[in-house]
């Protein structure tokens, strides 16, 4: 009992067994143990952390200390270690170990053991080398570090202890085996019962108790049920919780998936023909009929002019003669002959009238070269011989070029013109007496828009200088509300604004006057095309509807 | 034959391979758009060495007295050509947010001083009647602004498109703000015809405009 770290005082009471064979069946051994742990229990907490390798009893400890003048700190680190030190990988330490357990007690010549008192040889108990660690009991407590239960640390010397008794009877123990009182840290540890459903207390009565083994005696500690059976995992369905609003929404998905993974009919090349002849024949009648009205020169159409061409003309009329204009030049040469035609009577008129001059500034590098097919167009930079106004480059309008940056270039164009343009011929941006924007895109109508409404903020005299937009028809809605809000004056938008104010500009330069019969009667071709396109897929709707109708 | 001819007559016929689309797909449109795309980016390119570059930054190069002024954008600029490097292009990323940044805003600021907050006090004082000269003016006036504050009013509306479970489980707007919707849908339909209308009215102009070029030089030639 060394191995288990017991004191030999204890074991020298036990008598020693009769029989191995009963020796091995009784439980002796449990009262060996429970006499090496009842000593310990006489240590405090203190000592026995402090000195976690003390094997000897307390009452030798205490004869020990007595003379020992060692301080606990040295003597503890003089002391050969129980266990290996960490790291340590060697096998000789267990060899050791290995060879004073397996030299008898009796026979050791060690001074504890030299006493005379009756020593059980350790062939008295049947324990295996592997279960019988040379550690003391302190050891494993102190590795472990757990609470021993009360029926190990209770004192086992006493006479009146149920342990005591049934160690002072071994002779009887191989006959017959009494129930006996299980210990609670053994009641403890009984899950079989609470971990099997079903168990009911009548059940655990019915159980049998075991008759061999270390068990022997007990009731119910193995359960008569297989286990697995009831300990199966309850089965749940793999059915997906889903409500309603996600169902219908995961079949959306799945018809929409459905759709796209379908293969669809091609069209027939029939429907495809008859498409390309329609087209032809709606080109062929657009080409034929306007080139047949602009080849007659006819202008039979009449012209209402509205309110916002006298707007124009009294804008116009208020500019001072021969006084600076700036031009800004932001649209794409595919619309240039709209623009020509919408911009030439409020070119012509400045340019007749008030002689002004004018100053180009494009905002796209194609810009620069719109500029002289826009002089030329409108006339105003042709000859005088020619029908033209005899504008000329550098003398009568400026053409700067192109102003790159965006609205951030535009903002320092009407921050300092000089300084983005050196050549200009202005010294100050107040000195353009009106500002005429051509444009074609809303958006970049709406940054030179907005940009001016920034620098007046800063230069209210900016304010006092008109602002006309000649626009696209494709613009010119969208830029509507800037007139509503009283940030543009005027809005000329497209040819059908440019032919009313030419009406009024005695009928200059003309462009828009020979461009309107064509105009509109291109614009009644395209609403008879619409008309008559929806009547006719109208009735075959129709007819199709009835045809399913038949059919069904 | 005169510079003024041959224009015309390159014009014409330039204009009858883009009209030749109108058969489908040809060689001969394609022809004449590769001509106009080479020609505006050789010319916007000149243009750009011509009015911006040479200008703006190499002639200024050769006084010393602008050039510390000019070496901040002349790095900037030589740190942009890095982008076209994939490896490199992180060194164009500086230039990069200086034009973003500048460039955002420029443009946020002009929206809101220019647009926002213009267009809300038009909105507002289009229902001061005071302004109007007279009893039909003031009835106009009302008309037209009561119909642009519905417009305006029912075209948001329209693109609420909250809506609250139902318990069918599906999910549904109030009834209020669908009927509001669907006279928004009125509005906005009328917008976009107004919009393809002018697209349309532009681009007849641009039609009849090159049809007239090419009957006039017809009329020309035939001496008519």
């Amino acid at each position: 009992m060394n191995n288990l770290g017991g004191p030999s005082e204890s074991t020298a009471e036990e008598p020693a067994p009769e029989k191995q064979d009963s020796a091995q069946d009784d439980l002796s051994w449990l009262n060996n143990l429970g006499g090496a742990f009842s000593s310990q229990d006489t240590q405090t907490p203190e000592s026995s952390t402090s000195k976690p390798f003390r094997t000897a009893p307390l009452n030798e400890l205490t004869e020990e200390t007595k003379n020992d003048t060692t301080p606990d700190w040295l003597r503890n680190a003089m002391e050969e270690p129980s266990m290996p030190a960490p790291g340590d990988l060697s096998m000789d330490w267990f060899k050791e170990q290995d060879k004073a357990k397996d030299i008898p007690p009796a026979l050791s010549t060690d001074d504890d053991d030299s006493s005379s008192e009756p020593v059980p040889a350790l062939t008295d108990i049947d324990l295996p080398v592997n279960d019988a660690p040379s550690f003391s009991a302190q050891d494993v407590d102190s590795m472990f570090n757990i609470d021993m239960p009360d029926w190990l640390t209770q004192d086992s010397g006493g006479p009146e202890s149920p342990l005591s008794k049934s160690t002072k009877t071994p002779a009887n123990a191989g006959e017959s085996l009494d129930p006996v009182e299980l210990p609670s840290w053994v009641q403890a540890m009984r899950p079989v019962d609470s971990a099997i459903e079903g168990t009911s207390a009548t059940e655990e009565s019915e159980q049998v108790p075991e008759r061999e083994g270390p068990l022997a005696g007990f009731r119910g500690i193995i359960p008569s049920a297989p286990i697995g059976s009831s300990l199966r995992p309850k089965a749940f369905s793999l059915k997906l919780q889903v409500t309603d609003e996600q169902e219908t929404g995961a079949s959306l998905i799945e018809q929409i998936i459905v759709g796209e993974a379908a293969a669809h009919p091609k069209k027939s090349t029939k429907a495809a023909s008859s498409q390309r002849a329609l087209r032809w024949m709606i080109s062929i009648l657009f080409l034929g009929i306007l080139s047949v009205i602009i080849g007659i020169g006819s202008q039979s159409l009449g012209i209402f002019p509205p309110g916002r061409v006298s707007e124009l003309s009294n804008l116009i009329g208020a500019i001072p003669d021969g006084s600076p204009v700036l031009l800004v030049m932001d649209y794409d040469p595919s619309v240039a002959g709209e623009l020509a035609a919408a911009a030439g009577p409020v070119l012509d008129q400045m340019a007749l009238v008030r002689h002004s001059t004018f100053t180009f500034l494009a905002m796209s590098p194609n810009g620069p070269a719109m500029v002289e097919h826009l002089m030329l167009n409108t006339g105003i930079g042709r000859d005088v011989s020619a029908g033209g106004l005899g504008y000329q480059a550098e003398a009568n309008y400026f053409n700067l070029g192109f102003l790159p940056g965006g609205s951030a270039g535009v903002l320092g164009f009407v921050s300092a013109p000089e300084r983005a343009f050196p050549q200009v011929n202005v010294d100050g941006f107040t000195e353009f007496e009106a500002v005429v924007l051509l444009t074609d895109s809303a958006e970049s109508g709406r940054v030179w828009v907005e940009q001016l409404e920034f620098a007046k903020q800063a230069r209210p005299e900016i304010a006092s200088k008109p602002l006309i937009v000649v626009s696209s028809a494709q613009a010119g809605p969208m830029l509507e509300p800037y007139v509503s809000s009283g940030q543009v004056d005027v809005l000329v938008n497209g040819l059908s604004d440019a032919a009313k104010y030419e009406f009024v500009n005695q009928s200059r330069p003309g462009m828009a006057r020979a461009y309107w019969d064509s105009f509109g009667v291109g614009l009644m071709l395209a609403v008879l095309s619409i008309v008559l396109g929806g009547i006719w897929n109208f009735f075959i709707g129709i007819r199709e509807r009835r045809a399913i109708a038949d059919l069904g | 034959m005169s510079i003024e001819l041959i224009s015309t007559v390159v014009g014409l016929i330039l204009t009858l391979m883009v009209f030749s689309y109108l058969i489908g797909d040809n060689p001969l449109f394609r022809f004449a758009v590769y001509i106009f795309i080479g020609s505006a980016s050789g010319y916007a390119a000149a243009v750009v060495w011509h009015y911006v570059l040479t200008p703006k930054l190499i002639e200024p190069l050769t006084d010393p007295s602008q050039l510390l002024l000019l070496i901040v954008p002349l790095i900037l600029s030589i740190t942009l050509l890095a982008k076209l490097s994939p490896r490199l292009s992180w060194v164009g990323n500086f230039a990069m947010a200086v034009l973003v940044g500048v460039g955002a805003a420029t443009a946020i600021g002009g929206a809101l001083i220019g647009t926002l907050i213009p267009q809300a006090e038009a909105s507002m004082n289009a229902f001061n009647l005071g302004a109007a000269s007279n009893n039909v003016d003031a009835i106009y006036r009302m008309i037209e602004s009561s119909v642009m504050l519905a417009g305006t009013v029912l075209t948001l509306v329209y693109f609420q498109f909250g809506a609250k479970h139902t318990t069918g489980g599906s999910t549904r707007r109030n009834a209020v703000i669908e009927f509001l919707a669907w006279l928004g849908r009125i509005f906005i339909a009328i917008t976009l015809g107004v919009l393809f209308a002018g697209v349309y009215m532009a681009a007849l102009t641009a039609m009849i405009e090159r049809l007239s070029s090419v009957v006039n030089f017809l009329k020309s030639l035939l001496g008519l």
